[in-house]
């Protein structure tokens, strides 16, 4: 303990004195720079495959069109892909609800019912979109396409004052943000690094697919995949626009452009895809059977006790206490107490959104949570449910995530601040400009 | 005795491939102890000698800044290999050549592998292998991995890197005499904290740096062996004395004297 | 040894390309007047797409006139993407189908000529002009002028 004490007393010195690190570096390119003017002689310039396929991907003006249609293409994929296996799973669930709902024991049975297969087995149902999303980008990862993104991103991210690197660990905030908030680590420079950790919960994890799934489904079904999409880029957007904020109020640092090598683009195998996708998955599968089923039991027991006892009307029971509570908070953005409760137990976890409302609606009148959403928000609501989902405060094991990489508790309160003020910002104009074309 | 071989390279270079070329079907995955990171054992026999291979996660470099950069700078300091293999992607010479320069500064039996030859023949680039491996002082082999070319060569070359007092040994008597790090003989390696045991004879590094570096070089791992003698017992000097200068937190942490580390971080490029 | 062969394949990239914005124009406008036509769903990022394939294909009319070979990454990666979309949405009839098939409530009222979208029509007609031009595969006819 005491060593990593030192270590961090030590971080000012650090930042001084990269010069030496930079001339060592210096010193290594100028031996290797020797060594290929003795050992190497390049070949008359020749087009390559890969060659041919970077003067398109990486093109000035194509690359970033491009890189759009690959993502669309992928979100459009994942939902379409999915949904047939989702209903499906949905409809076992629903069998086995019904089963279980035989059982004499009424508390037992709401248990069972309303709270661990409305809610653990409503997230299971968002397995198929999870696994596909990561069959996806292990795809596009294997093919080498995805650096070239990051390469094209660059120089939108040098515009706005960012480094290039910083969009790598930010893909990787599409499956977990604490893998993103890790994989900063590897970004150089105090600044850049800070700000992308700053900003990498912007980036909408898996955890929070299942709401844009579910929402999309049921608002928007003819256009669901491309919802998604927007989501997704807004998510990107919104990154970018803070990190270029944050780099010009809080740090004053010079960036460099991004110097990165793009390899040879490869056919993927079928094996490491799937390996990659097993692996999110399984992961994704771990966290449903862990503490999304101790959460679903903790809504089931607050949504069905109140300071009556057991078997109370919803509206008498601790959630709807507590719901009551925040709700004008939310009120302006016309979230009502059943979905401020959800995003009090999203803090936990994002999937835990979807969960708390399932088990909630399931214990207020035993209806199918798409039927008791299309009854009770308007689609604008459900739109901006779910933005005010991807930008608001990050979930308890990416807090401490970002209290471990940032070493301070004040860059953590920034992150969990700045993201509930974007958040409610962001839902509001949706409401806004919804109120205007909606009327 | 098992001759402790391990693959090491930049992401991307084939080296998977070349590991399981190598040893077929005789490898086991698993994790390394605390870490998500992927850990691939596997075995092969060559003339009647067994080697244990170890394929080491895919690194630019080794500044323990990441978890897979982490996992091979530990297993290169705290399990020295009897031989390790650089895999290069030939076709990258540049980039690649970065970490095998990090490695010499591990003082390390190094074998250079100039992999996906086949895709610098394509574009036409020449590479002068035997001028390589005299720059380098380190044994150059071109492979083809994804066509099994070259993998024979490999092995050769792998087995007349490893010292002969290694192969020579029978898990009995010294490996070497306890050193006294005289002279350029870097016998420096203590044997409590050698996997052997014994002490280690360190490669003398093949590439020095520009003669202003080398000499705060010296300067450092002179200090050290005024006052700190045991940090210097478990790692190569030289190798020491570069973290140091490159302000690694991992290797300050370790200096308990702070007032020897003041010391240490005035020395400055 | 730019001859007919590299003049016919600007001709056929040029009518690929125009046809994809036309269709992508299309599919805009009607999204904005509302009027589905079959064929034709109403998606506007769908025909956004559609523009984005036709501007591949048309900046490598530009290129090819400079170099050949230049070009020919352009055809290739406006194929790469229009194949993309193409077989995207072939998965998205085969789970559809699939959901048909097993008579899940959702799906009772599906049939494929709702999923009929221009990235499955324009593809194919794309590629048969390609293979017409026969330069599809700029390697072999790297080959073929080295030989």
């Amino acid at each position: 303990m005491t060593s990593y004490e030192q270590s961090t007393e030590l971080e000012e010195d650090f930042i001084d004195d990269s010069d030496n690190q930079i001339i060592l570096a210096d010193e290594r390119y100028r031996i290797i720079g020797d060594i290929l003017c003795e050992a190497y002689e390049p070949g008359k310039e020749k087009w390559t495959l890969s060659d041919m396929l970077d003067k398109v991907f990486l093109h000035k003006y194509l690359g970033i069109p491009i890189f759009l249609v690959i993502m669309w293409a992928m979100f459009h994929f994942t939902f379409q892909a999915s949904v047939v296996f989702m209903v499906i799973i949905q409809n076992s669930f629903n069998w086995l609800g019904d089963l279980v709902s035989q059982i004499p024991i009424p508390w037992l049975a709401s248990l069972l019912s309303n709270g661990i297969i409305a809610g653990v087995g409503f997230i299971l149902s968002f397995v198929p979109p999870v696994f596909f999303l990561y069959l996806a980008i292990s795809i596009l990862e294997d093919t080498g396409y995805l650096s070239r993104a990051a390469f094209v991103m660059d120089r939108m991210m040098v515009k706005m004052g960012l480094h290039g690197r910083s969009f790598i660990p930010l893909l990787l905030g599409f499956g977990c943000s604490v893998a993103a908030v890790m994989a900063a680590r590897t970004v150089e420079g105090r600044a850049n690094r800070y700000t992308t950790i700053l900003v990498s919960p912007l980036m909408s994890c898996a955890g929070r697919l299942p709401l844009y799934v579910l929402i999309a489904g049921i608002f928007f079904p003819t256009i669901a995949g491309t919802i998604v999409f927007l989501m997704y880029i807004l998510g990107i957007v919104m990154a970018i626009i803070m990190a270029s904020i944050f780099k010009k109020t809080l740090f004053e640092e010079e960036t460099s452009p991004l110097l990165m090598e793009l390899s040879m683009y490869q056919v993927p195998t079928l094996h490491g895809a799937v390996h990659h996708m097993w692996e999110r998955g399984v992961l994704f599968l771990r966290q449903a059977g862990t503490y999304l089923l101790a959460g679903s039991i903790v809504i089931w027991v607050l949504s069905s006790f109140g300071p009556n006892g057991f078997g109370v009307p919803i509206q008498e029971s601790f959630v709807s206490i507590v719901g009551q509570f925040v709700q004008p908070l939310f009120a302006p953005l016309g979230f009502d107490w059943r979905i401020v409760v959800a995003l009090i137990f999203g803090f936990m976890a994002k999937e835990a959104v979807v969960q708390s409302l399932a088990i909630i609606y399931s214990v207020q009148s035993e209806t199918a949570i798409a039927a008791s959403l299309l009854a009770n928000i308007s689609p604008v609501t459900a739109l901006a449910l779910m933005v005010f989902v991807l930008l608001y405060v990050p979930c308890i094991a990416t807090i401490g995530a970002i209290r471990s990489e940032t070493d301070s508790w004040k860059w953590t309160a920034l992150t969990i601040s700045y993201q509930m003020v974007l958040a409610y910002l962001m839902a509001g104009l949706v409401v806004f400009l919804g109120g205007i074309f909606v009327g | 005795m098992k001759i402790k071989v391990a693959l090491i390279g930049n992401p991307n270079v084939g080296k998977s491939v070349i590991f399981n070329n190598l040893t077929g079907s005789r490898q086991h995955t698993g994790n390394w102890p605390g870490k998500t990171v992927e850990k691939k054992e596997g075995y092969y026999v060559y003339k009647g000698y067994e080697f244990e291979v170890v394929d080491l996660p895919g690194v630019y470099s080794l500044n323990a800044l990441s978890d897979d950069e982490r996992v091979a700078r530990e297993y290169l300091i705290d399990h020295r290999p009897d031989v390790v293999v650089d895999i290069v992607n030939a076709g990258q010479l540049e980039r690649n050549l970065y970490l095998t320069l990090l490695l010499i500064e591990y003082q390390v039996n190094l074998v250079v592998v100039l992999n996906m030859q086949d895709v610098v023949q394509a574009k036409g680039d020449r590479i002068d292998a035997d001028k390589l491996s005299k720059i380098l002082k380190a044994p150059v082999v071109t492979t083809t991995a994804t066509k099994k070319k070259g993998m024979e060569e490999l092995k050769k070359t792998i087995l007349q890197a490893v010292p002969v007092e290694i192969l020579e040994r029978d898990g009995s008597g010294a490996i070497h005499p306890p050193g006294d790090g005289e002279s350029d003989d870097h016998l420096h390696y203590h044997p409590k904290y050698h996997h052997h045991g014994q002490y280690e004879r360190l490669k003398p590094p093949s590439i020095k740096y520009d003669t202003s570096i080398e000499r705060k070089l010296k300067i450092i791992v002179g200090m050290l062996e005024e006052e700190d003698r045991e940090i210097l017992d478990r790692f190569p000097p030289r190798w020491l004395a570069l973290r140091i200068l490159e302000r690694d937190p991992d290797i300050l942490s370790m200096i308990q004297d702070p007032a020897l580390k003041t010391k240490l971080l005035e020395v400055v490029l | 040894m730019d001859n007919g062969n590299g003049y016919r394949l600007t001709l056929l990239t040029a009518i690929i390309g125009l046809l994809y914005i036309v269709v992508g124009t299309i599919q805009e406008i009607l999204f904005v007047i509302q009027y589905p036509v079959f064929g034709i769903p109403l998606d506007p990022i769908q025909a956004l797409l559609l523009l984005v394939v036709g501007a591949v294909y048309l900046t490598g009319i530009n290129h090819m006139r400079i170099k050949l070979e230049e070009g020919y990454a352009f055809v290739l990666v406006g194929s790469i993407l229009a194949g993309l979309i193409f077989i995207l949405q072939i998965i998205v009839i085969g789970t559809n189908a699939l959901g048909w098939f097993l008579q899940l409530e959702d799906w009772s009222g599906w049939t494929i000529w709702q999923d009929i979208t221009p990235s499955i029509w324009l593809f194919p007609f794309a590629m048969v002009l390609l293979i017409y031009a026969k330069t599809f595969d700029p390697l072999k006819t790297r080959h073929k002028e080295e030989t």
